[in-house]
This record gives structure tokens, C-alpha cells and sequence, in this order.
């Protein structure tokens, strides 16, 4: 399996590759990995990606402490002029 | 309980723990750990802007970028896109050029601008109401995580040992560090922590004025390029600024009260998204993806605080301008840890400032 065409992130093309890569120079936390490769940070925000991501580094680091990474609002994407009173 | 020895012990993985980590090794200072209470960056440094000036009005801000500002230069994903700051009263413009002048005199070249000038550095700014601004074509921004995981990278290369979630407890004048797993021995302790410096310094007797100030901040789904500087207004302490990826990342202050909180707020949510609205009017129906806030370690004058005691050393306070003086300043602080030779500015920057009624002065805090 050619692991530099696996993508894992669909919204920012982060590999399999890419993601092994990282965990091996040292990066071995979901929050890390998500944080450096920016997967989980795109359009969708990791709803596509992050399950998947959480079981790679589980698979590859012994003793990661499972836990859900931290919701950040707003829970759907909003337009910019929501609050704006000539909207 | 495991025992443990080390030359140095680096307390806090964000910028100035690992800038400083960097600053020691390259002076051959490399038995050092570094521990992080939680994920690397996991502090203000994780959730900042990422902005890069030179536009200060306080000198010694002014000449600790001279120092920190090359480092940047010489990034890669280092993006030149000018910092413009935006004046909407005659009162704001006229601090403007003061600044501008202080800056001058000391051979950084920024200038006031006119608003049709405005107009030219940024095609889609409403410059409605607007006075004029001060511009400085040379700031710009990196992302803070790459250039600290980068650094992260080249710190172990260098053979630092990194230890993340392992919270240090206390520390103590005999230079023992406390940690949730076990004792440390060492010669030097370098305390980064940011918000927390001050707490941990309490134990060996230093009491800092420093205060955590939350500071909220979001980021838009990418769109195609349109946006060179960043863009600050001085009223509000409003900024935005385009990454390459092409997101908007935006912030507005909020006069948080002190504490240490980080939770979100529906209230910055619809403040800031108003004002960039208007702002940039473009920016309507883009969405909002995410917000976040982290903590300034806010000091009365808003400069860096530094200082040494017995072989335990601290740099904090930095304000909303730490990221980008951080990699400065652990130059200054390596060569006197490990050289002996103590800047000038460090004696400055100095905490005793605040008792001494030596205290500094810097109008430019943003956000
Ligand atoms: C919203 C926002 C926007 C900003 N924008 C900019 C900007 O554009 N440009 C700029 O230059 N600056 C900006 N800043 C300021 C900048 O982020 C900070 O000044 C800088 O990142 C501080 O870095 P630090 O490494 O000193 O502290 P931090 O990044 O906070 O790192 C300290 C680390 O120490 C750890 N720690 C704390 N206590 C302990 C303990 N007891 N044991 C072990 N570890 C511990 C923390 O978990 C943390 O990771 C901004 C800040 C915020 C909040
Ligand atoms: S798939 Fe990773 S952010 Fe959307």
C-alpha cells in the first residue's frame, strides 16, 4: 500500500503517510497531530477525519489516554453577519 | 518515585520554553528537559495569532524585536504582509505617529498613511470613518504551531528530552522541581510556564503583578486570497489578518476580568463578527468555523518581565505580544544563563522595575 496516497483528511489531504510521519518524529497526542497537520481544521472540522486519526495514533502509541478532544463552538458553521441587525 | 537529575529543567512547551530550550542548546546547554503540564503549545502560544511587528511605541519592545524579528525573517512559512493599524479619531491618529516617530528614530520604517492609501494596501477595507494609520510593509505572521513544533523537532535533534503531561507541582530554592510523577535535581530552572510563571513563583518567594486576561479569537472557512496586512484597529483592539491557507483569523477585546478561564463566548462570538462585517463587508457570508480564547499574562506596563533567583529563571508578562518577542528574549536570557553575560535590557525588563518605580510603558497592547 502505497501510504502517501491513503488520505486520511479529505477537507485539508493529509495522508496516512504524513500522519505516521508525524507520530514518529514525536508528535504522539491527537491534539499534536491535529495541531501540526491541520487535519481536523478544515471545512468540516475533523467530523470526518478525527475518529479516524484518534485510531491511528492509538495503534501506533502505547498507553494514549483516550479522551474526546475539546468541542469548540460554534457547533455549525455560521455566516458572518449572523448577529448583524440589518441582516 | 523516580529520581532524577538534569543540567536544566525548562518549565512550560510553549514558545519560550522551546525558543529558549533552542537558544541553550545551540550554546551547547543540551541536558535539558523540558515539561509540559498538557499537549505541546497546549498555552497561549497554541491559541495566538501569530503576528509579527515592530510597530511599538515602548523602545524596549522596539529593541528586543530588532533581536527576535530576524528569527521570523529567516522562517520559511514566514509571511511578509506589512501590519497596517487604523486610527477613527484624531486622538488615536496623533498616537499613531508618536509612535511612529520613536520608531523611526530607532531605524524601523514605518509610516502614516492616508486612508485612500489604506485603500491601495487593502482593496477591500470599508475605509469609512477611518482617519489614517501607521504601516509598516516588513511585519507580517507565521503560524505559531509549525514554528513551534519545528522547534520542538530541533530541540530533540539537539538532544533535549521533551515530557509532556507531567505538571510541575513546586518548585524549590534548593533547585528541586516537583513534578506529578516524580523529583528532579538540576543546576538551572527556566520557568516558561506563561499565566502560571507567576503562581509558581510565589513558593521561593517572588510576588509578580502579573494577572490572566482571557483573549477570544476565530477563525472563517478559507477563501481565496484578498487580504495582505493584518489589519488592527486601535479603538477596539480589533485585528484580522488572511492566512495562506485562507482562513480569516480575527480578534476583539473583551475586557475579560482576570482569572484563568478559557471558555467561549457567545457575547465575542456576535462583537466580532459585527466588526469585521463591517470592516471587511466582503466578508458577510463566509462562515465562522471555530473559536477559541487564551490567556495574556497581562502586567501593568505591558513589557516582558524577567528576572533570576538563585539559578531559577523566568521570562512572563509579555502581554498580547509574547509569541514574537519570545525567541528574542531567550537569546538574552541563554547568554546570561549559560555565559554569565547579562544584556542590558534584561536588567530593564528586570521585575524588580515594579517596586523600584522603574516601570516601563507600551500604548500598542492589541486584542
Ligand atoms: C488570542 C490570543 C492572540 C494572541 N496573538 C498574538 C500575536 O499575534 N502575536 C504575539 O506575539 N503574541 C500573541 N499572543 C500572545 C502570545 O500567545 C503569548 O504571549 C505567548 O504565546 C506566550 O508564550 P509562553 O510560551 O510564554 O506561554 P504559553 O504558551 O502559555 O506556554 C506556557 C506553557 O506552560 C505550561 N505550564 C503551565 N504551568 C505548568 C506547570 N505547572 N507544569 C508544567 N507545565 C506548565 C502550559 O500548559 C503552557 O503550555 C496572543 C495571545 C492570545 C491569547
Ligand atoms: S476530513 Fe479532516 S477536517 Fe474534514
Amino acid at each position: 500500500m502505497d501510504k502517501s496516497k491513503v488520505i486520511v483528511c479529505r477537507c485539508e489531504d493529509v495522508t496516512l503517510k504524513d500522519i505516521e510521519e508525524c507520530i514518529d518524529a514525536g508528535l504522539t497526542s491527537l491534539e499534536e497531530v491535529n495541531r501540526y497537520l491541520k487535519c481536523s481544521m478544515g471545512t468540516c472540522q475533523g467530523r470526518g477525519c478525527s475518529a479516524l486519526v484518534e485510531a491511528l495514533i492509538s495503534g501506533k502509541v502505547n498507553g494514549t489516554k483516550k479522551r474526546p478532544p475539546s468541542i469548540r463552538p460554534p457547533l455549525l458553521p455560521l455566516d458572518v453577519s449572523s448577529f448583524r441587525d440589518d441582516e | 518515585m523516580v529520581e532524577n537529575k538534569k543540567e536544566g529543567v525548562i518549565i512550560g512547551g510553549g514558545i519560550t520554553g522551546f525558543s529558549l530550550a533552542l537558544s541553550l542548546a545551540k550554546r551547547n546547554f543540551r541536558d535539558v528537559l523540558i515539561l509540559e503540564k498538557s499537549y505541546l503549545a497546549s498555552g497561549a502560544t497554541g491559541r495566538c495569532a501569530g503576528g509579527i511587528r515592530q510597530q511599538f511605541s515602548c523602545s524596549e519592545n522596539i529593541e528586543l524585536m530588532k533581536i527576535s524579528y530576524p528569527i521570523f525573517e529567516n522562517m520559511d512559512d514566514f509571511v511578509q504582509g506589512g501590519y497596517l493599524m487604523l486610527a477613527t479619531s484624531d486622538e488615536e491618529f496623533n498616537a499613531l505617529e508618536e509612535n511612529v516617530s520613536i520608531q523611526n528614530e530607532m531605524g524601523v520604517k514605518t509610516e502614516m498613511v492616508t486612508p485612500e492609501q489604506c485603500e491601495e494596501i487593502s482593496p477591500y477595507l470599508n475605509t469609512e470613518g477611518i482617519v489614517g494609520g501607521s504601516y509598516n510593509r516588513k511585519d507580517g505572521y507565521v503560524d505559531p504551531l509549525n514554528v513551534t513544533y519545528d522547534m520542538f523537532f530541533r530541540v530533540k535533534k539537539m538532544g533535549v528530552e521533551v515530557s509532556t503531561h507531567e505538571e510541575v507541582l513546586k518548585v524549590d530554592d534548593g533547585l528541586k522541581v516537583v513534578t506529578s510523577n516524580r523529583e528532579i535535581e538540576t543546576e538551572k530552572i527556566f520557568i516558561c510556564a506563561g499565566a502560571h510563571t507567576a503562581p509558581l513563583l510565589r513558593s521561593i518567594g517572588i510576588n509578580l503583578p502579573n494577572q490572566p486576561i482571557k483573549h477570544e479569537i476565530l477563525v472563517t472557512e478559507t477563501l481565496s486570497h484578498f487580504l495582505d496586512p493584518m489589519i488592527v484597529m486601535m479603538n477596539e483592539g480589533f485585528y484580522a489578518h488572511q492566512t495562506v491557507r485562507g482562513e480569516i483569523i480575527t480578534g476583539i477585546d473583551m475586557r475579560h476580568s482576570p482569572s484563568f478561564d478559557v471558555s467561549s463566548t457567545l457575547e465575542f462570538l456576535s462583537k466580532c463578527t459585527k466588526r469585521l462585517s463591517s470592516v471587511f463587508p466582503a466578508t458577510r457570508k463566509l462562515k465562522v468555523l471555530r473559536q477559541w480564547a487564551g490567556l495574556y499574562d497581562v502586567v501593568p506596563d505591558a513589557v516582558p518581565v524577567v528576572g533570576e533567583k538563585d539559578g531559577i529563571y523566568f521570562m512572563c508578562g509579555y502581554s498580547g505580544h509574547g509569541f514574537m518577542v519570545a525567541p528574542g528574549l531567550s537569546e538574552l536570557m541563554a547568554d546570561h544563563a549559560v555565559y554569565g553575560r547579562r544584556h542590558d535590557l534584561l536588567q530593564r525588563l528586570d521585575y524588580k522595575r515594579f517596586k523600584e518605580g522603574r516601570e516601563l510603558g507600551e500604548r500598542v497592547v492589541i486584542g
